[in-house]
C-alpha cells in the first residue's frame, strides 16, 4: 500500500492537483464568493499515510483514478459526526473530502467518513 | 350511442394490435425531439474513430457499435475485455486505478506500438485475478437507469432474512452511490456507464474523464495521442446518452403453450428468485420511461454465484464469486451468455449456475426432458 502510494507520490505534484480538480465534485462551486473551501472530492480510501495524506479512489464508470490528498495540522476528520484520528480510517472508508487552498496547493480542510445511504444526492 | 361505443371498440382493438418497436428501435411515446436526439445519437454510436479523431493510445474497439452491433447497433458483441483487480490480505478490493486498473486495453494505436512496443496494456503483478467481460446488449437499459434505487433496496435481503437462500445485496461505487450497470452493478448510472465507456472502450476523453489515465501506472510517451481532450464534447456525449436511454428493450416472443408452461416453471424452480421478471420504473422527466414496467429480469443485484464462476472483486462490497443478476430481456438474441461468455447456449448457462442460484439449478436438471424443453423454450422467447 504505502509502496504505491510512493509511486504515485513521485508524480509531479502538478499532476495531482489536476486530478484532484478534475474529480472533485463541483457541487461548492455555489459557495459564497472569497469561500477558501474551493471543492469536495468524495472517494473510498485506498491508503493512509498518517500525518501526511490520505490516498482516494475516486472517477467517473470504470475510469477510475487514484488521488493523493495531503493532510496538515487544521485537518478535521470525523465519523459519525465524532472527531477521529486520520489513522483511524480503513481501505474501503468512503469519505467526503472538503479541500481548501493551502501554501503549496490543495489540502483537506475536512475528511468525513460516510455511511452506506449517505451517498451523495440520496437514494433517487 | 352505437357509434361511439363501435369507435371505441376500434381504438381498442388497433391498441392491441400495436407493435412493439423493433430491435434496435427507440421506445414509444418520445416526442419530437427526443426521437431527433435519438438519430442523432445512433449517427455518434457507430461512428468509428481514428487517433486523428480520439481514438487510443490504448483502446478495445474503434467506437461503440464496433462491439455492440448484434444484430444490430446496441446489440451484444464477439469482442470480450479484460479487468484486473486485487483482493488484498484484509479483504480490501483495490482495482488496481494507480496502474491502469480495472480495464486492460487489448489493443493499442499504431503509434503507441511504434513507441514502446506493446500490443496491449500490461496486467500489472499487483493484479490478484483477472477476468474476461463479454459485451452485453444495451436494450432497454434506460428503463433500468429509471428503476429507483428504493425499488433495489426494497429487492436486497443482505442477511438472507427471509431464509430462501437468496441473499441479494446491492453494490456501491467508490463515492457510495448505490450501483447498477455492469457485471459487478458498479456504475450507478446510464449516464456515466455510456459517458465513460467512451475513455476506456475507445480511449476517446470526454468532458468527465477528461485524461487518458496510464499504461499500467506509466505515463503515455509524447506525440502518441494526436488529438486535443476532452476528444469528444457534451453535444456528441449526450447525443449518445439519447440513443442508449431510449433504446426499447427487446419485445418477448409471442409465447405457445411450451412457453407458457416454461415460464410458470421458471418461478416455480425458484429462477424469479434473481431474475426479477418485472421491475417498476419512477417518475421522471421521460414521459415514455417513467412509471412503466420492464420485463427486465434482473433484481439488479448481487448474489453469490458459487466459486466456479468466481473471477475478479470490484468495489466495496462485490466478491470474486458475486456478479449482478444478468437482465434476461433480449436473451434470444446472444450468441455467448455468462459474463465471460463461456457458455454457449441458454442450457449450458443455466447448468453453470452455482451459489445461491444453485438450488435452482439442481431442480432444473431434476426436470423431466419435457419440463426442461418447455422452460428453455419460455428463455428462449424472451
Amino acid at each position: 500500500m504505502i509502496g504505491a502510494r510512493r509511486r504515485l507520490g513521485a508524480r509531479p505534484p502538478t499532476l495531482l492537483i489536476l486530478l484532484a480538480a478534475a474529480f472533485a465534485v463541483p457541487e461548492a462551486r455555489a459557495a459564497p464568493p472569497g469561500h477558501q473551501e474551493a471543492d469536495t472530492l468524495r472517494g473510498t480510501v485506498r491508503a493512509v499515510e498518517e500525518g501526511a495524506g490520505v490516498e482516494v479512489i475516486t472517477g467517473f464508470h470504470l475510469a477510475l483514478r487514484v488521488v493523493y490528498v495531503r493532510v496538515d495540522g487544521e485537518t478535521r476528520v470525523t465519523a459519525a459526526d465524532r472527531p477521529v484520528a486520520l489513522a483511524e480510517l480503513e481501505p474501503g472508508q468512503v469519505v467526503r473530502i472538503r479541500l481548501r487552498e493551502g501554501v503549496e496547493g490543495p489540502v483537506a480542510a475536512t475528511i468525513e467518513a460516510v455511511r452506506p445511504g449517505d451517498a451523495p444526492g440520496g437514494l433517487r | 350511442m352505437r357509434a361511439p361505443a363501435l369507435g371505441a371498440l376500434c381504438v381498442l382493438l388497433l391498441a392491441a394490435c400495436e407493435k412493439p418497436p423493433e430491435l434496435g428501435e427507440p421506445l414509444d411515446g418520445l416526442t419530437e425531439d427526443q426521437r431527433a436526439r435519438f438519430d442523432e445519437g445512433r449517427t455518434v454510436f457507430d461512428s468509428v474513430f481514428t487517433p486523428e479523431t480520439g481514438l487510443g493510445p490504448l483502446f478495445n474497439a474503434e467506437g461503440c457499435a464496433a462491439c455492440h452491433s448484434a444484430p444490430v447497433s446496441g446489440g451484444a458483441g464477439a469482442i470480450s475485455e479484460v479487468h484486473a483487480s486485487a483482493l488484498l490480505p484484509s479483504g480490501f478490493c483495490d482495482p488496481l486505478a494507480d496502474r491502469g486498473g480495472p480495464v486492460f486495453q487489448q489493443r493499442v494505436t499504431p503509434a503507441l506500438r511504434d513507441a514502446l512496443g506493446i500490443d496491449r496494456e500490461p496486467i500489472p503483478p499487483a493484479a490478484t485475478d483477472s477476468a474476461l467481460r463479454t459485451t452485453p446488449d444495451v436494450f432497454g437499459f434506460g428503463l433500468l437507469d429509471a428503476v429507483p434505487d428504493s425499488a433495489l433496496l426494497a429487492l436486497a435481503d443482505p442477511d438472507d432474512a427471509d431464509g430462501d437462500g437468496i441473499s441479494g445485496r446491492v453494490n456501491r461505487f467508490f463515492d457510495g452511490r448505490i450501483g447498477r450497470f455492469g457485471r459487478k452493478a458498479l456504475v450507478p448510472t446510464l449516464a456515466e456507464f455510456n459517458e465513460g465507456a467512451f475513455q476506456i472502450e475507445s480511449g476517446v476523453t470526454v468532458p468527465n474523464v477528461p485524461d487518458e489515465g496510464t499504461i499500467a501506472g506509466d505515463p503515455f510517451p509524447d506525440g502518441v495521442d494526436p488529438a486535443p481532450e476532452p476528444e469528444l464534447g457534451e453535444e456528441e456525449v449526450a447525443r449518445v446518452d439519447a440513443f442508449v436511454r431510449f433504446l426499447a428493450p427487446p419485445a418477448p416472443a409471442k409465447l405457445g403453450r411450451d412457453g407458457r408452461r416454461g415460464e410458470r416453471l421458471f418461478g416455480e424452480i425458484g429462477c424469479a428468485g434473481c431474475h426479477v421478471p418485472s421491475l417498476r420504473t419512477g417518475d421522471g422527466p421521460v414521459e415514455a420511461l417513467a412509471n412503466r414496467e420492464v420485463a427486465a429480469y434482473t433484481d439488479l443485484l448481487l448474489h453469490d454465484m458459487g466459486e466456479e464462476l468466481a473471477d475478479i472483486c470490484l468495489g466495496s462490497v462485490a466478491g470474486p464469486a458475486e456478479f449482478r443478476t444478468e437482465p434476461l430481456m433480449g436473451l434470444r438474441h446472444m450468441e455467448r451468455f455468462l459474463h465471460d461468455g463461456r457458455a454457449t447456449t441458454i442450457e449450458e448457462a443455466t447448468l453453470l449456475h452455482g451459489g445461491e442460484a444453485r438450488a435452482s439449478r439442481d431442480a432444473f436438471e431434476a426436470l423431466s426432458p419435457e419440463d426442461r424443453s418447455a422452460l428453455l423454450a419460455f428463455l428462449g422467447s424472451l
